[in-house]
């Protein structure tokens, strides 16, 4: 037999050797003793905080402005086929990610009404937008008058846009607004020539 | 000759002169306004236009609450205080320290990205939060130490006469705050970490862009 002073074959300082190391490595993995090796790892972060209770509340939900089925198909008819959006979104598939009613919010007192419906439309990867004509929505915030905005085509130019806000006025059966979402980059939009705005200027609501 | 800085620092001015704090309140979600309540401590789950306590009246979804070590000015001069360097309107928060006190209201006009989104020589959008706490600028409990809670959103060509302004997609502005704080920071957070009852699905009221799936994030302040 070849036996070391120790009385260990060759072969058993193998086995022993390949022990040691992965005993080593276990306890760099698994004690502070990897921190104080430099060893980066991901730190446990502190439990978040205990949470709260709500207080029960007596007020019964009112039925909410909510788009009826014919009328939700009726706008994303009117979306499908709005040449503008077509147009920004270059054959690029696309998906509505988000929808919902949009209404007037019931400035003064006097009680909401339905102007059509939202949604967010999301290509499947960011697109760019190089002097679009797309459509605009200046809301008047004091909702004088029924229709309350005014319409303007801007020519937009933007990079990285991930998802765009379009709202259809159900009472004229159109796409009236188009709008790059928040993150876009290098937005540009330029009004037509002899732009007037007639509603009020955007004042910060909640902004 | 006037330079091209001087003619920048007029166009800002006057972007800012548009800016003027009107403001119309959204409707809460019926049912979603409340008191939410943790040891001693309590508050509302939405802020509000004026103060008054009225679903009719609310602002934006509480959706922010800093913890631990947290006041203020603690967060607002932290390291997303040269991100979050603008300021806004004011917005009012409702909450009561301890049982002893009566509840309290507080101002705030909050921090945001962009002075005046969409003006000249400005971005188009800012992200914008506001926090509320009571006259020692911050509230103590056993469970959540000194804190500060809040609620945030995107404020998108707000100044721009030509572009239509929008105002909200706060879930998303909210994401955007607890990725900022942790980059920044370096310290913890935890997105949508609790149940707020103030969920507010995707719609448009006038110009306010509700999107808030109703969980608060808790950002930790060291």
């Amino acid at each position: 037999m070849n036996k070391s002073n120790a009385g260990f074959t060759a072969a058993e300082r193998v086995v022993l050797a390949v022990l040691l190391v992965y005993v080593t490595g276990v306890l760099i993995a698994l004690t502070p003793i990897r921190a104080a090796l430099g060893v980066a790892g991901p730190a446990a972060p502190p439990p978040p905080p205990a949470a709260p209770i709500a207080q029960p509340t007596a007020e019964r939900p009112a039925p909410a402005h909510e788009l009826g089925a014919p009328q939700a198909q009726r706008a994303r008819e009117i979306v499908a086929n709005d040449r503008s959006l077509a147009t920004a979104l270059g054959g690029t598939p696309h998906s509505i990610v988000k929808s919902g009613p949009w209404t007037t919010r019931g400035a003064d007192g006097s009680p909401s009404r339905m102007l059509g419906a939202a949604f967010v439309v999301a290509p499947q990867k960011p697109i760019e937008l190089r002097s679009t004509a797309l459509p605009g929505a200046l809301y008047d915030q004091t909702e004088r008058t029924r229709t309350p905005y005014q319409r303007v085509v801007n020519e937009v130019s933007a990079k990285h846009v991930t998802q765009l806000l379009v709202l259809v006025d159900l009472e004229h059966g159109r796409v009236v607004n188009i709008t790059p979402g928040p993150g876009a980059q290098e937005v540009v939009s330029t009004p037509p020539p002899g732009f007037r705005r007639t509603v009020p200027r955007p004042a910060e609501a909640g902004g | 000759m006037r330079t091209l800085g001087a003619r920048a620092a007029i166009a800002l001015l006057v972007a800012a002169a548009v800016c003027a704090p009107v403001a119309y309140a959204a409707t809460a979600r019926s049912g979603n306004l409340r008191i939410l309540y943790v040891r001693e401590d309590a508050f509302h789950n939405y802020d509000f236009l004026s103060q008054s306590v009225a679903s009719d009246n609310v602002d934006w979804a509480v959706a922010l609450v800093f913890w631990n070590n947290a006041s203020i000015s603690r967060v607002k001069t932290s390291a997303i205080g040269p991100l979050y360097d603008q300021t806004g309107s004011r917005m009012n928060g409702r909450l009561r320290d301890t049982t002893s006190s009566g509840y309290v209201w507080d101002e705030d006009s909050g921090r945001k990205t962009t002075l005046c989104p969409g003006a000249p020589l400005q971005s188009r959008d800012a992200r914008h939060y506001r926090i509320y706490a009571d006259g020692d600028d911050r509230l103590y409990n056993l469970d959540w130490g000194y804190w500060v809670y809040g609620t945030t959103h995107w404020d998108i060509d707000e100044c721009s006469l030509s572009n239509p302004a929008w105002f909200g997609h706060s879930e998303n502005a909210e994401e955007w705050l607890v990725s900022d704080w942790i980059d920044r920071t370096g310290w913890s957070a935890s997105n949508d970490w609790s149940w707020f009852s103030n969920s507010e699905p995707f719609r448009v009221e006038g110009d306010h862009i509700w999107d808030s799936d109703g969980y608060a994030s808790a950002l930790r302040v060291e």
